[in-house]
């Protein structure tokens, strides 16, 4: 296994945090579409992007995750009104202070994407992994 | 802790990408973990083997590791129930939609699924038996829209004896479908099968209807909705009026009716057409002499005042004020319906300049009997008989650089059935139409088609209109391609008529940023499932039905409200609802009560409560809750948790990646 | 000085408080006084060694009338206090005291502490008595405030991430930043609670990340920039360093200031659809 992964090139881990109302569903319909994205994040499901709550960043960096993803519904589309609002704010102050610490800004990302947004969410998925894979195995904490 | 893991083939849909095996296998090696497989685990053989399995292996929670939860996590928490265990014990790990879907490198796709099934894993570990709550139903439904899906769905709630309410902003009843003259494929008059539905709902005792008002508010959850209605003023009493008409007969204001499409003429005082419900008229403030005059010098007494002075009952009240209700619903239905495709953006049809080129429901206007020309098809610039009508189909649909990738479904249709009629009121007339493809499903369309082409010699072109000339004569010259013959043509036409496609009404996305329903990308509602969900949203007791959704024929508008009061029926059935238990709770022993949990709380679920050491802090209102975390985000001390998604469960799944 | 001390024995002897705290020098060193008779207030000092921010005594001081000797920068804390609903305003009398800058403690020099480098409260926003200042008002050097911040930012990450983890390697976990912070006043800290372990407790590069992160996050909107988290940590810490690149954050994002006002929604809690809609361009995909 480990052979495999040095023969072809650094295979980052990805997290992406999802809302359930909008992204969840958005990353669902690119696999009712049938679309074809890189295999290597790994989404976990919450009501929302206010649970999402910053040291989740910081908790996954430390836990070596290679680059973390938040994404919740378009500002103003938030299934609970206002919830995609407060976390925009907390993620923006945290990512702020994780790269001020050192960390680079292409393992902290956010997004918007909505239910309809299939296409969306795998350059999302894409680029995002495109980004840590130029940026290097996170092994700060190691 | 002994933890099931159930892994899906899903016929091939999983097991063709993903090493179904290998799966089982890695996860069988973690400590306290039973893995499986099986072909369908949504099947009833897959599910009993859950059930006997949770019993025999003495199973604490179960992991489905197979399609999106949003699909079949009911199922399988009720297969939970069923084998004993508390439904909230089972996670779902996404490898269909989220893995087996997407990718091809099947290495990759197992690993990945392997991730994802441990992930759920780490997060079964964490999980506790969560309960219910228990919540009464207020038996009342709010319609929104009152066209012809929102009166079906009011007719059919209300006649199994349940109170319904119509929230229509027009002053009337009767949507866009009142505006039609014929419809297809049967050709009966439109507001002959519509009126005996208005007048029906109207009289129901079960239905109140507040037409010229709209919905400024909702708030609550299923069950339990509060909605705060604005009736706009008509500066007429509703219960004096009887509806005889002298006021519009006196009025001395004319200006274009919204109704007849700006075809013809209404008063400042007007019923937008005759058989309006309620038969009550309203006065335009924005055009009536009085308002306007009143603007100018508020503290004059006003002028004109005739509609007042004449009215046998009195009814005329211009000092009326807006009026606001407050009102409790179980349920809702959105049936907000469809705004017709704005032409003007097409150069090549003239944008809107010139007279003679129609849309088709101002033609639908010039066909019925009751529009501006008694039904005889006059041209709108000189009021003569038109005779040669060219149909330009397809005009804002399937056009993604000017207009909506979408096809409208109906315009094929309507289109047929114009030229029909156009044959029919002037049977040596020509008509020719231009379309892309025909698209006739439905019963009897195809066949409808057939006739308006053989029996009543509609010459259809296959091709589009590239340009559209004033000749000095006023004749139109619509110049097009055939392509089936592969030449171009020119036609001169004394009117054409535009079959603009179907857009979503304008204040889609305020209204469902206020109910928290989702919209697409062409500001269509978005149906809970799009197959087996399709009057249900992602929002609890909030339906939709109609055009709002996409478009559609009257025929499937009607079926989809039926469809939705049904669901509406369901939900009032039940004495009491069991509402999600993923719920915030605090911790009030390390609560500093600092309370930016209710600083950030959209619903002001949180309350204060005093301790025995005259501490305060923070307490969560239960019915209130939404359960969507923004408290707990907020809390520094991590006092208040998400019950099912916890701190420590999300904690414990980004840790399993390790 | 007598101006200090008869307002607290005024208060005092009115039973308008039952404690007044403020600054007294013993054996050549300032320390907090808590005064609780009239006849002990003439003890009572203030001058340029009086560095401490005395509102965190408030955490011992919850539900009892107090009175506090504070400096611009000190009462600001106050204002977070009453906005996270901490205390109640009645039961506490600010003595606000004018001040044009106290010492540096950590160099000998006897220069100005850089807190006060660009200080803009010389008097408190919030009080219920004022002590004129006596002698020069020296003005604060002018210029940019968050110079070195914005110094530090355009450094590579890797650059960053050596200096920081040198630094958080010092870190022995004694949580002295945490004691003297006035808001860091929770019953429980959560670097104390392991169900969630938002923190590993261990002084590793990952705890002491872990910690400095959580702690510089959970001040971003209500450090009031006091400085006595730098000046109590025994390993010289730059944390002030962290505090100052949230503070600057804060007012560039969403033109915030701590402890402004006691009745605003604090910036972290609150959202202005049109104007942070800027913030999704850059920051969010």
């Amino acid at each position: 296994m480990e052979e495999k992964k040095e023969k072809n090139g650094f295979e980052p881990r990805l997290v992406g945090i999802l809302c359930r109302w909008c992204s969840y569903q958005g990353a669902d319909l690119a696999g009712t579409s049938r679309l074809k994205y890189e295999p290597n994040m790994t989404v976990l499901r919450v009501p929302c992007s206010a649970r999402m709550s910053p040291l989740f960043l910081m908790k996954g960096l430390t836990s070596d995750i290679d680059g973390i993803l938040f994404s919740g519904c378009h500002p103003g589309d938030c299934h609970y009104i206002s919830g995609n609002m407060n976390a925009r704010r907390r993620f923006v102050i945290f990512k702020k202070l994780l790269e001020f610490a050192g960390m680079e800004p292409e393992r902290i990302q956010m997004s918007w994407c909505s239910a309809s947004e299939d296409k969306k969410w795998a350059d999302i998925v894409d680029s995002v992994t495109i980004e840590v894979k130029k940026t290097g195995p996170n092994n700060k904490f190691k | 802790m002994k933890i099931g893991v159930f892994v899906c083939h899903c016929g091939t849909n999983i097991s063709a990408v993903i090493d179904v095996q290998k799966v089982v296998n890695d996860l069988a090696k973690m400590p306290g973990v039973f893995a499986m497989d099986y072909k369908f685990m949504c099947s009833d053989p897959g599910q009993n083997m859950i059930i006997s399995e949770i019993k025999q292996k003495k199973l604490d929670a179960v992991i489905v590791a197979a399609c999106s939860p949003c699909l079949h996590e009911l199922t399988f928490r009720n297969t939970l129930i069923r084998g004993g265990l508390n439904p909230y014990m089972l996670e779902i790990a996404n490898i269909r939609e989220q893995d087996s879907w997407v990718h091809t490198d099947r290495d990759k796709a197992t690993e990945k699924a392997v991730r994802l099934a441990k992930m759920a894993v780490a997060k079964a570990k964490r999980n506790q038996p969560l309960f219910p709550q228990e919540v009464s139903v207020e038996k009342s439904c709010l319609v929104i829209g009152g066209g012809i899906a929102g009166i079906q769905a009011a007719i059919d709630i209300s006649s199994a004896g349940y109170q319904t309410v119509i929230v229509e902003k027009e002053p009337s009843i009767g949507g866009k479908m009142a505006m039609f003259d014929k419809t297809f494929p049967t050709l009966d008059c439109s507001a002959c099968i519509l009126t005996p539905k208005m007048v029906q709902a109207s009289q129901s005792k079960k239905v109140k209807i507040y037409t010229y008002s709209e919905v400024e508010e909702i708030g609550g959850y299923v069950g339990n909705f509060n909605a705060r209605i604005r009736v706009k003023a008509r500066s007429v009493n509703m219960e004096k009026c009887t509806g005889c008409g002298i006021c519009w007969q006196k009025c001395p204001v004319k200006v274009n009716s919204e109704f007849e499409q700006n075809l013809g003429p209404r008063k400042a005082v007007y019923v937008p057409f005759a058989q309006a419900v309620p038969n009550v008229p309203v006065i335009d403030c924005v055009n009536c002499t009085y308002y306007r005059s009143k603007r100018q010098n508020p503290e004059s007494k006003g002028l004109c005042r005739i509609c007042e002075k004449f009215c046998p009952a009195g009814a005329i009240e211009f000092d009326q004020k807006d009026k606001i209700i407050e009102e409790k619903f179980g349920a809702v239905i959105v049936a907000t319906g469809f705004s017709a495709f704005d032409h003007k953006v097409y150069g090549e049809y003239g944008a809107g300049r010139y007279k003679d080129v129609v849309t088709a429901l101002q033609f639908e206007r010039l066909l019925n009997s009751s529009g501006p020309t008694q039904g005889k098809i006059l041209r709108p610039s000189d009021s003569k008989e038109a005779r040669t009508i060219v149909f330009v189909q397809c005009v804002g649909s399937r056009d993604e650089s000017k207009g909506v990738p979408y096809c409208s479904r109906v315009c094929c249709m309507y289109t047929a059935k114009q030229a029909l009629l156009l044959k029919e009121h002037i049977p040596d007339a020509n008509a020719y139409v231009f379309y892309i493809d025909i698209r006739a499903a439905g019963k009897n369309y195809e066949e409808f088609i057939e006739r308006v082409q053989d029996e009543y010699g509609v010459l259809y072109l296959r091709g589009r209109v590239s340009k559209i000339y004033r000749t000095g004569d006023g004749a139109l010259l619509v110049r097009g391609a055939d392509t089936l013959s592969g030449t171009q043509v020119e036609i001169s036409a004394d009117m054409v008529v535009l079959a603009t496609g179907l857009v979503s009404n304008p204040e889609t996305v305020k209204l469902g940023q206020m109910i928290g329903i989702p919209y697409d990308k062409n500001r269509f509602f978005t149906e809970s499932h799009p197959k087996l969900a399709p009057a249900e949203t992602q929002t609890a007791g909030v339906f939709i039905c109609g055009a709002c959704q996409f478009p559609k024929d009257i025929p499937d508008s009607v079926a989809q409200a039926g469809a939705a009061a049904s669901k509406v029926l369901g939900l009032f059935s039940q004495e009491h609802l069991m509402l999600e238990p993923v719920l915030a709770c605090v911790n009030q022993k390390i609560c500093n009560g600092c309370f930016h949990c209710r600083a950030v709380c959209p619903y002001n679920a949180i309350d204060e409560e005093i301790l025995k050491d005259k501490s305060v802090v923070a307490r969560v209102i239960e019915s209130k809750c939404h359960g969507c975390g923004n408290c707990i985000s907020a809390c520094p001390v991590s006092a208040v948790d998400l019950k099912g998604y916890t701190n420590e469960q999300i904690l414990e799944q980004l840790q399993s990646l390790r | 000085m007598k101006e200090l001390i008869d307002k607290a024995k005024e208060l005092l002897k009115e039973k308008k408080v039952e404690t007044v705290i403020g600054y007294r020098e013993i054996r050549g060193c300032v320390v907090p006084a808590y005064v609780d008779s009239p006849c002990d207030a003439d003890c009572l000092i203030f001058d340029k060694r009086c560095v401490y921010n005395l509102a965190n005594y408030l955490k011992w001081f919850k539900n009892k009338n107090v009175a506090l000797v504070l400096k611009g920068c000190d009462a600001k804390s106050i204002n977070v206090w009453l906005q996270e609903f901490q205390i109640k305003r009645e039961n506490i009398f600010i003595i606000g005291v004018e001040c044009y800058g106290v010492m540096n403690e950590k160099s000998a020099d006897a220069g100005l502490s850089d807190k006060c480098g660009h200080c803009e409260a010389h008097v408190p926003n919030i009080y219920d008595a004022v002590i004129k200042h006596q002698g020069d008002k020296k003005e604060s050097v002018q210029g940019e405030p968050f110079k070195d911040i914005q110094e530090f930012e355009k450094l590579p990450h890797d650059e960053r991430w050596d200096f920081w983890k040198k630094q958080f390697e010092k870190c022995i976990k004694c949580y002295a930043c945490r004691e003297i912070c006035p808001m860091c006043y929770c019953k429980e800290c959560i670097v104390e609670r392991n169900i969630p372990q938002w923190i590993m407790s261990s002084p590793s590069v990952k705890g002491n990340f872990e910690w400095n992160m959580v702690r510089a996050f959970h001040l971003a909107g209500r450090c009031v920039e006091c400085g006595e988290c730098e000046r109590a940590c025994p390993v010289n810490i730059p944390l002030m360093k962290l505090n100052k690149k949230l503070i600057k954050e804060m007012k560039e994002l969403f033109d915030y200031s701590a402890g402004q006002k006691e009745d605003v929604k604090s910036a972290i809690d609150d959202f202005y659809p049109e104007k942070d809609i800027k913030i999704d361009d850059k920051m969010i995909r």
